[in-house]
């Protein structure tokens, strides 16, 4: 199992190079350079040929690139913000935990929501504890996040005047932005578990512990539910992984200084080295997540576990 | 089972742990004023400004010698009391206030204007500001004297963008200044707080020299979504906006805030590049060009682009308050049937296709461009519409790539700044390359802009100026489409001199006070 994570870990590397040189060709190839857009429509040649140099893009493309994988193989430097000339790791830093927050606790709360009520939904088939929740969820599944988003801010900001519209600096910031970007997922996870479980309740094994005279609460539980979780524990971890860049709109929305709104200004501003450090470090994360999935999994199916140790079950 | 108890139960853990150690949430009280920020802060420094973000924050924390008051046009003692200019236009001197401190407590001297100057002369962001000056000299500790290398008259206006910092306070922080808290102005505020992703926030100097402001602290808070920025002002989060135009008439007819609409010069204009080589250079045709001048419905792109917060505008510069700025010179005003008229006369009768309009992306540049594709259509000029982002769209532009576009710029000091949109000499800002063709005579532009700036009578310079704006409108290469306005609202509670509100975002707080 250990041979198997160092090997994933290594993995990593090559998804970073490839990942970097895309989108570092894209931005640069893309037309436009950064002293234009930051100087504006009424700078002269003299001024954007001079800021050009002075942010070191006058260098060849190929001699950016390498110097810029270098520094942050050799000293995990992520280079300067263009329009900042503030560093890009102490950026990355103090923006992260906001975005990680954001994705741990929607995800916490679909998860709290999602799944419960996906079992429910899959136990009461065809009774109404089964059609309102799944119809609720479609329409939570078809929300865009930044409508759902602009109704709680309308509702619960504005209307009601108990939560605040912007920031991240206190822990009630984070409920309206979170439950805007879970709910949705909660709703999609609700669908999966429920098809999930309704897909393990129908196993022969079941009908079996049934027969024998299993109570339904731990049939559920510890034999349907446990079965039933390896394609949830999919869904979770991809959903995390895609939350943390996938939460633009409310990042935005909310005013929130995360990755996202990083990748987005950065884009705006053709600030690459903003683009390249937020993108580099939400693929790591990723790549680590999807990582994390593939050992929960062993934890849950022993089989996987003996599969990866060399034991054959 | 036991396993997924304890992930969960370690979560929520974690979940408690990351969410109480986040710090308190900041809470405005009548001490403190609460402002948007469009977008990020992005520097310290006033040499590095980039963006309307900027200007705001430091509007109340660096000075520059004399102010020009936008809203009228007239000079402003501000760290300089008084100011000459030699006879032969080289040196211009300014007496400095002896009362004058920086935020670190130093007091101000000539040397540290003689520092700034210099300092701002190294800068990409004020190349048009500090090209006319060479060289500038400490005569005594009050006392600068500024050497122009030619006689070049707006240069008052020009000094108004320089801003005065500490020497002692930028040395000492070396690199970094510009990147952190810095206390090198004498404005107002002093900064205490700059982090640009969220906030920025000011405190008020209790040594500045015209008396302490009387609130306290003022936060700029970057909210970077219209929609949210509203909600946060009606909410009483934001005390003080720029209202979006499309929540300007809710805003207003609310009736809960103060509210006032202050002109700027951001001007928006079409471009016709006449040496375009669609349908065989069809906009070389300068009976095309004007005919697509006539086409252009202003009234109706104020109306649905920008509710009404702009007006119609047939000139490049406003001439009540530019120094040098003409009076109208040729107007192209909605008129389909001269427009009609025209195209005949160009040998187009039954209309004509005139190639590609490119708009940059954002919602409002395509829909200005959809209102002058349909008013052109009635004229029976067709052409279609190709969006670009607006970093790859200007550089097209730049290159003298494109056949027709929008483009906002905001014109400000006096008429020379629009110089450099015809001037052959700026090949990176004329996005019509006259020099390309013989069909204008810009030896004639070039050099009644070269004229302008030597001319110290206000009234000869304006002659100049008009002679150049009636050639470049008589090209039909730029229209002028409108002149737009900030909607700005503020809490009723708020109490704030706006007489001097002008295009500079000079929206300093300092005066500002708590009913």
């Amino acid at each position: 199992m250990t041979k198997y994570i160092i090997k994933r870990i290594i993995l990593i590397i090559p998804i970073l190079l490839g990942v970097s040189f895309l989108v570092f060709t894209i931005l640069s190839f893309t037309p436009g350079d950064p002293a234009s857009i930051i100087l504006g429509n009424g700078a002269d040649q003299e001024a954007i040929d001079q800021l050009n140099k002075e942010l070191g893009y006058d260098r060849p493309f190929i001699e950016r690139y390498l110097s810029y994988v270098s520094d942050i193989a050799l000293h995990l430097d992520f280079g300067f913000s263009y329009r900042t000339r503030l560093p890009i790791r102490q950026e990355l830093i103090d923006r992260l935990p906001v975005s990680l927050k954001l994705a741990f606790f929607a995800v916490i709360l679909a998860c709290a929501i999602g799944i419960p009520v996906g079992i429910l939904t899959a136990v009461k088939q065809y009774s109404a504890l089964d059609t309102a929740p799944t119809l609720t969820a479609l329409v939570f599944a078809a929300f865009p996040t930044f409508w759902l988003g602009m109704i709680l801010l309308y509702v619960f900001s504005l209307r009601l005047g108990w939560l605040p519209s912007y920031g991240a600096m206190g822990w009630y910031h984070f409920i309206l932005p979170v439950v805007g970007l879970g709910l949705p997922e909660a709703a999609t996870l609700m669908r999966f578990t429920r098809s999930s479980m309704l897909e393990t309740v129908r196993q022969d094994y079941i009908r079996t512990a049934r027969s024998k005279g299993a109570p339904e609460r731990r049939i559920i539980w510890k034999h349907a539910f446990k079965n039933a979780l390896i394609p949830i524990v999919t869904i979770i971890g991809v959903d995390f992984a895609a939350l943390m860049g996938d939460a633009c709109a409310t990042e935005v929305l909310y005013s929130m200084p995360g990755l996202c709104t990083m990748i987005i200004n950065g884009i705006r501003q053709k600030d690459v080295p903003s683009v390249m450090g937020a993108t580099l470090l939400l693929t790591a994360l990723c790549a680590l997540v999807v990582l994390l999935v593939d050992i929960v999994y062993a934890y849950i199916d022993p089989r996987i576990a003996a599969k990866y140790s060399g034991r054959r079950g | 089972m036991k396993i997924i108890n304890s992930l969960l139960l370690l979560a929520l853990t974690l979940a408690i742990c990351c969410l109480s150690s986040a710090p308190a949430a900041h809470a405005a009280s009548k001490d403190s004023l609460n402002m948007r920020l469009l977008f990020n802060a992005s520097t310290v420094s006033p040499y590095l400004h980039f963006n309307d973000s900027d200007w705001w924050w430091q509007a109340g924390v660096y000075e520059p010698l004399v102010w020009l008051n936008d809203s009228n046009g007239n000079f402003e003692p501000m760290i300089a009391k008084e100011w000459s200019i030699s006879d032969d236009g080289l040196t211009y001197t300014f007496k400095l206030r002896d009362d004058v401190y920086f935020h670190n407590g130093e007091k101000l001297t000539a040397d540290d204007v003689v520092f700034s100057y210099n300092l701002a002369k190294e800068a990409p962001t004020l190349r048009t500001f500090t090209k006319p000056y060479e060289s500038v000299e400490a005569v005594d500790p009050l006392t600068v004297a500024v050497h122009l290398p030619e006689p070049y008259y707006p240069f008052l206006h020009h000094s108004s963008m320089i801003k005065i910092v500490s020497k002692k306070a930028v040395e000492e922080q070396g690199a970094d200044f510009g990147t952190k808290v810095a206390l090198a102005g004498t404005g107002p505020y002093h900064m205490v707080e700059y982090n640009p992703a969220v906030k920025v926030t000011v405190k008020a100097f209790d040594k500045y020299y015209r008396g302490k402001a009387p609130i306290e602290n003022v936060n700029y808070i970057v909210m970077i979504d219209d929609s949210s920025a509203v909600i946060a002002f009606e909410n009483g989060e934001l005390d003080m906006i720029q209202v979006p135009s499309t929540y300007w008439k809710d805003i207003v007819d609310g009736g809960k805030f103060t509210t006032k609409i202050v002109p700027r010069h951001e001007l928006y204009y079409m471009i016709i590049n006449l040496n375009s080589p669609e349908n065989d250079n069809i906009l070389g045709n300068k009976l095309v060009r004007q005919a697509i001048g006539y086409s252009i419905d202003k009234e109706a792109i104020v109306d649905v682009v920008r509710e009404g917060l702009a007006i119609p505008y047939s000139q490049f510069m406003n001439p009540e308050i530019t120094a040098g700025g003409p009076d109208p010179t040729i107007e192209y005003g909605y008129d389909p049937e001269k427009a009609k008229a025209l195209l005949a006369e160009a040998g187009y009768p039954d209309g004509v296709d005139v190639g590609t309009f490119m708009s940059f992306a954002p919602a409002e540049y395509v829909k200005m461009a959809q209102i002058i594709q349909a008013s052109c259509d009635e004229v029976g000029i067709r052409f279609k519409i190709e969006q670009m982002e607006v970093a790859a769209g200007l550089t097209e532009m730049r290159a003298g790539n494109v056949s027709m576009a929008f483009c906002a710029s905001t014109f400000l000091l006096d008429y020379d700044y629009i110089g450099r949109y015809f001037h052959t000499s700026n090949t990176a800002t004329t996005f019509v390359k006259y020099e390309q063709t013989d069909k204008i005579d810009w030896k004639k532009i070039d050099g009644l802009f070269d004229q302008g700036t030597r001319i110290k009578d206000l009234a000869e310079r304006k002659k100049a100026y008009s002679d150049a704006e009636r050639e470049v409108m008589d090209s039909g290469t730029y229209f002028p489409i409108m002149m737009t306005s900030f909607g700005m609202a503020w809490n009723k509670d708020l109490e704030v001199d706006s007489s001097d509100w002008g295009a500079f975002f000079m929206f300093s707080p300092y005066g500002w006070a708590w009913k």
